[in-house]
C-alpha cells in the first residue's frame, strides 16, 4: 500500500535541509509505528520518495513523499499517529492512497511561491505597473555552474502571476517551472523581479513561501492528490 | 531579560554554513515559562552542535534538570566562525537554542571539558555572551561560571575563569549544588556567600577560596577536594528521551550507557582512573531503557556505550535480548568499543546481524614488550585469530588505532606498528571475499594528570614528527588499500601542556582568545605559531614545559584533587611499566587502587560491581 502524504513545513524548520527532512520524516514515522516496507539488501531503508526539493529558508503550505507500506493502514490511524510525533511546523495536510503512476519528482512541474516585495509604488498602481513592465523586461538571469556559466531566459519558464496590492507591499503569487524541463529557483526571482519591475525592492528569501506543488494539464494545475 | 531578536537572526542564518546548528526546534526538547521557572542554567559543550550533541553526559544533565519543575536547563554550544562573525558583527550576543535568551542571562552557566583543545572556545564563549573572563571581574549580575568533566581533574589552567568547579560525576552533585543555589538566591546574599557555602560540598573546588602560593598552586592540602560518583548506577538516573537533531551530529543514535569505568587498567588512560570503579546497569533496566528511547527517540540505532562494551558482564545475555526485541524493527545494534578477542569478535557477529559496519580495535602499540610497558595485555597471536575470525565472518573494513612517543618507545616498535599492519592486511587478503579496506591510525602519546604516566615527559616536537615520518614512510610504503591517519604533533604539544599545566597557562589562554584564537581541536584553525609567540610573550618557551621528566616525589599541580586512586598505586604501576609488569583487570584481582574506599552502598567487585 502506497500512501501520498501531504504536509506544510513552516518557521521552525525552515532550515532543514532536505535529507534532513527527510530523516525527520522518518524518525517521526518510526516513532509512530507505521509499518513501512523496507528496501532489500546490504542496508535497508524505508522505501519513501520525496518530492521536490524545497530551498533552505524558506516554508512551505504544500510538500509530499510518497509511503510505502508492508500492510493496509487506515488513513485515519495512520494521519493521527503520525501527527501526535511530528516535530513543530511540520504538519500533515492530507493523506490519500495511491494506485499507480508516475512518482512525484516524474509528476510535478510546476511550483507556486508567494513573494512579498516591499514597494513605495501607490497601492492603486501596483498592478498596472507591474503588468506594464513585466512584459517588456528582460527577465536574463546568469546560472553559474563551477566555472562555466550560462544565461537562461526565465520568462518562458514564468507560467503565470497573481498579484495582491498593498500598502507598501506588492505580493506575488509566481507560478514557475520545476524539474527537468526547466527550473527557477526562488532565489533567481527575487533577483530578478526588483531589476525589472522597478520601484519594487528584494525581500529576504525567509519572506517567500511555497505555496503549492502541481503538474499541468490542459492549461490548469493539479494538485498530486 | 533580553530576547533575540528572530528576524535579524533569521537574516544571519540565511548566510551562514548547517544553520540548524543554530535553531533548535529539535524533538524532544524542553520549553519551559521563562519568567514563572526560577533557577536557570545554560549547559555548554564547548564546541560545535553536532560535537557537543553527541556528549551523553550533558544529556543525562539536561534531562535530568528539567525533569525538575523550578529548573530550567537549554542548550549552548560554540558557534563556528562564521556564525561567530554574524554574532558580532550584528552585535548579537550569544544565545540558548531553547528559548533564544542571551547566556548571561542565565543563573549557572555549565561548561563541560571534554578536551583541552576546548579551553579557548570556553573563553571564546564567555567572551561572546559578554561576560568578562576573570573570576574577579564578576559581580553577581553575571551567571555562575561552573565546569566540570574530565579535565576539572586538572583545574588549574582554567581557575582563574571558573567560579566553581565540579569533580567527579555531575549528575552525583548538581542537584545538590541547585539547592544551595536555591536557599542562597532566596536569602538573598553575596556572591562570596553563595561560593563559600558551595566550597563546602564534597567535590567541589572554588579556586576564589583559596590563596595562591607563591608556585602559583593553592593552598590546599593533597587531595583535599575528593571526587563524587554514582555508586548506584542502575538506579540512578537515566533519560527517557533524547532530543532528536535534525543535522547530522557525530554519534546520531541512541547511546546506552551499559556500565561505567573501566577495570582494564591500561597505563595511558585516563578515563580508566578518573571513572573508576567499574559500575554495570542490570540487563532488565537496560532493555527498559532501549525501549523507551528508541520509541521515543525514532532512532533505527543503538549503540551500547562504555569504556570497553565487550567486558559488561552480561554482554551475551543484553545483546541477545536486545536483537531479538528490537532487529524485527531493523534497528541495529553497535558496541563503540571493543577488544580485540574472539569472544568479542563473536559477538560483534551475533550483534551486527542487522548492519555490519567497520571494525575498530586499539593495539596501541606494535610489539608486545610495548604493549605490556602500557598494560595492554593482549598477545599478538590472539590479535591476528580475531581480525582472521572477523574477516572470514565477513567483515571488510578495519581500523587499527595505534600511539606513537610512549614511554620506553625505540625504533623497532615503531617499525613494528607497520609490520603489524601489513600482516594484518594479508590476513584479511586471504580471509575475507572481495577487497579489505584497512586504515591505520596513529596518535600521539599525552601524557595525562592522574594516570601511572603523569611523570612522563612529552617528546620533543622534532622527535615526534621524525618517528611520525617514519611510520608514514613504513605504513606508505606497504601494498595494498592500506589508509592511514594521523594526529599533529603540534596540537598534541598544545594538549599536553593545558593536561598538566598549572595558573600560568590562563594568561597565555585569555591571550589566544583575544588575538581571535579558537577551534583549536580542528585542524584548519589550529596554529601552533601562533601558540608559540604567545607562549615566548610570556617568557615561556613551550616544550621546555613538559618534555622533562618529573620526579616521582615531586608536587603536582593537581595533587589538591583526589582521583580516589591513591599516589601509590600510580606510582607503584609506573614502576611495574619500566619493568614490562603486566597488571591484570582489576575485576579479576582487586589492585588496590584505592577507590573502593570511596563506594558506601556497594564493594568494588563481585556480581553488583
Amino acid at each position: 500500500m502506497t500512501l501520498r502524504v501531504c504536509f506544510s513545513k513552516g518557521e521552525r524548520v525552515c532550515f532543514l535541509s532536505h535529507l534532513d527532512l527527510m530523516k525527520a520524516l522518518i524518525r517521526a514515522m518510526r516513532r509512530a509505528s507505521i509499518p513501512f516496507a523496507f528496501s532489500k539488501g546490504y542496508n535497508p531503508r524505508p522505501k519513501i520518495a520525496m518530492g521536490p526539493p524545497l530551498p533552505v529558508g524558506i516554508t512551505s503550505e504544500a510538500e509530499y513523499m510518497d509511503v510505502d507500506l508492508k500492510e493496509e493502514v487506515s488513513i485515519i490511524d495512520f494521519s493521527k499517529a503520525l501527527t501526535r510525533e511530528l516535530p513543530a511546523d511540520l504538519n500533515l495536510k492530507q493523506v490519500t492512497p495511491i494506485v499507480e503512476g508516475p512518482s512525484l519528482m516524474a509528476l510535478l512541474d510546476t511550483a507556486c511561491y508567494h513573494i512579498p516585495f516591499p514597494t513605495q509604488i501607490e497601492r492603486e498602481d501596483q498592478e498596472e505597473r507591474f503588468t506594464k513592465l513585466y512584459a517588456r523586461g528582460d527577465l536574463q538571469v546568469l546560472r553559474r555552474k563551477k566555472k562555466k556559466s550560462k544565461t537562461v531566459d526565465l520568462r518562458p519558464l514564468i507560467k503565470r502571476f497573481e498579484l495582491t496590492p498593498l500598502e507598501k507591499v506588492l505580493e506575488v503569487k509566481m507560478y514557475v517551472s520545476i524539474g527537468n524541463s526547466g527550473n527557477v529557483r526562488p532565489q533567481e526571482l527575487l533577483e530578478i523581479m526588483p531589476k525589472v519591475i522597478h520601484g519594487l525592492k528584494r525581500p529576504s528569501l525567509t519572506e517567500v513561501k511555497r505555496v503549492g506543488l502541481y503538474y499541468e494539464k490542459e492549461g490548469s494545475f493539479l494538485t498530486p492528490v | 531579560m533580553e530576547v533575540i531578536n528572530l528576524s535579524k537572526l533569521k537574516n544571519s542564518l540565511i548566510r551562514v554554513k548547517k544553520p540548524t546548528r543554530y535553531t533548535g526546534e529539535e524533538y524532544n526538547i524542553t520549553k519551559k515559562d521563562w519568567e514563572s521557572v526560577d533557577l536557570k542554567i545554560g549547559l555548554i559543550y564547548p564546541d560545535i552542535y553536532e560535537v557537543g550533541m553527541s556528549h551523553l553526559g550533558l544529556k543525562i544533565l539536561y534531562h535530568l534538570l528539567n525533569s525538575q519543575d523550578d529548573i530550567l536547563a537549554e542548550r549552548i554550544y560554540a558557534p563556528w566562525p562564521d556564525m561567530e562573525r554574524e554574532l558580532r558583527e550584528g552585535g548579537m550576543p550569544l544565545f540558548s537554542l531553547e528559548s533564544k535568551r542571551r547566556a548571561r542571562d542565565f543563573d549557572i552557566l555549565g561548561f563541560t571539558l571534554q578536551y583541552e583543545l576546548s579551553y579557548t572556545n570556553l573563553l571564546n564563549i564567555l567572551d561572546l555572551s559578554q561576560i568578562p573572563l576573570y573570576a574577579q571581574d564578576r559581580d553577581k549580575t553575571y551567571p555562575l561560571i561552573m565546569a566540570g568533566g574530565p579535565n576539572a581533574f586538572n583545574p588549574e589552567p582554567l581557575s582563574p575563569f571558573i567560579d566553581l568547579f565540579v569533580i567527579g560525576e555531575g549528575e552525583e552533585v548538581i542537584l545538590e549544588i541547585f539547592q544551595v543555589y536555591r536557599t542562597w538566591k532566596r536569602e538573598g546574599g553575596g556572591r562570596e556567600d553563595l561560593l563559600k557555602e558551595l566550597g563546602e560540598r564534597k567535590g567541589i573546588y572554588v579556586p576564589s577560596l583559596y590563596a595562591v602560593e607563591e608556585d602559583r598552586r593553592p593552598s590546599l592540602s593533597k587531595n583535599s577536594i575528593q571526587k563524587r560518583l554514582v555508586e548506584d548506577l542502575d538506579g540512578a538516573f537515566y533519560p527517557r528521551r533524547f532530543i532528536v537533531p535534525y543535522m547530522d551530529i557525530v554519534h546520531d543514535r541512541v547511546m546506552l550507557e551499559i556500565a561505567r569505568g573501566c577495570g582494564r587498567g591500561c597505563r595511558f588512560c585516563q578515563a580508566g582512573i578518573l571513572y573508576r570503579p567499574v559500575r554495570e546497569r542490570s540487563p532488565e533496566r537496560l532493555q527498559e531503557m532501549a525501549h523507551s528511547l528508541l520509541s521515543s527517540t525514532g532512532y533505527d540505532e543503538i549503540s551500547l556505550t562504555s569504556l570497553s562494551s565487550s567486558d559488561y558482564s552480561q554482554i551475551k545475555k543484553l545483546s541477545t535480548s536486545l536483537m531479538d526485541t528490537f532487529s524485527p524493527l531493523k534497528v541495529g545494534i553497535s558496541l563503540p568499543s571493543m577488544r580485540l578477542d574472539s569472544f568479542s569478535i563473536s559477538l560483534a557477529h551475533q550483534v551486527l546481524r542487522v548492519r555490519k559496519t567497520g571494525l575498530t580495535f586499539a593495539p596501541e602499540a606494535g610489539t608486545q614488550r610495548l604493549r605490556q610497558v602500557i598494560n595492554k595485555g593482549i598477545q599478538e597471536e590472539d590479535l591476528k585469530q580475531s581480525v582472521s575470525s572477523a574477516f572470514s565472518l565477513g567483515w571488510k573494513s578495519l581500523k587499527l588505532y595505534f600511539m606513537i612517543g610512549l614511554p620506553t618507545e625505540v625504533e623497532e616498535d615503531i617499525e613494528a606498528i607497520a609490520r603489524l599492519a601489513q600482516e594484518v592486511y594479508s590476513i584479511g587478503k586471504r580471509e575475507a571475499r572481495g577487497g579489505v579496506r584497512l586504515t591505520v591510525s596513529i596518535a600521539n602519546f599525552v601524557p595525562k594528570a592522574h594516570t601511572p604516566f603523569q611523570w612522563v615527559p612529552f617528546l620533543p616536537i622534532e622527535e615526534l614528527d621524525r618517528r611520525l615520518s617514519y611510520v608514514k614512510d613504513r605504513i606508505h610504503s606497504l601494498k595494498g588499500r592500506i589508509a592511514l591517519n594521523w594526529h599533529d604533533p603540534g596540537m598534541s604539544l598544545v594538549e599536553a601542556i593545558l593536561a598538566r599545566g598549572d595558573r600560568r597557562l590562563a594568561p597565555i589562554l585569555a591571550q589566544i582568545q583575544r588575538e581571535g584564537g579558537r577551534f583549536h581541536g580542528w585542524s584548519e584553525h589550529f596554529q601552533l605559531s601562533h601558540w608559540q609567540k604567545v607562549f615566548r610573550a610570556h617568557g615561556m618557551d613551550m616544550e621546555e614545559q613538559i618534555t622533562r621528566e618529573i620526579p616521582l616525589h615531586g608536587d603536582l599541580p593537581w595533587d589538591f584533587i583526589a582521583s580516589g586512586v591513591s599516589r601509590e598505586f600510580l606510582e607503584g604501576e609506573y614502576r611495574r611499566a619500566l619493568e614490562q609488569e603486566v597488571t591484570p583487570d582489576c575485576r579479576e584481582v582487586c589492585q588496590g587502587c584505592g577507590v573502593s574506599k570511596y563506594l558506601h552502598l556497594f564493594h568494588c567487585r563481585g556480581d553488583i560491581l
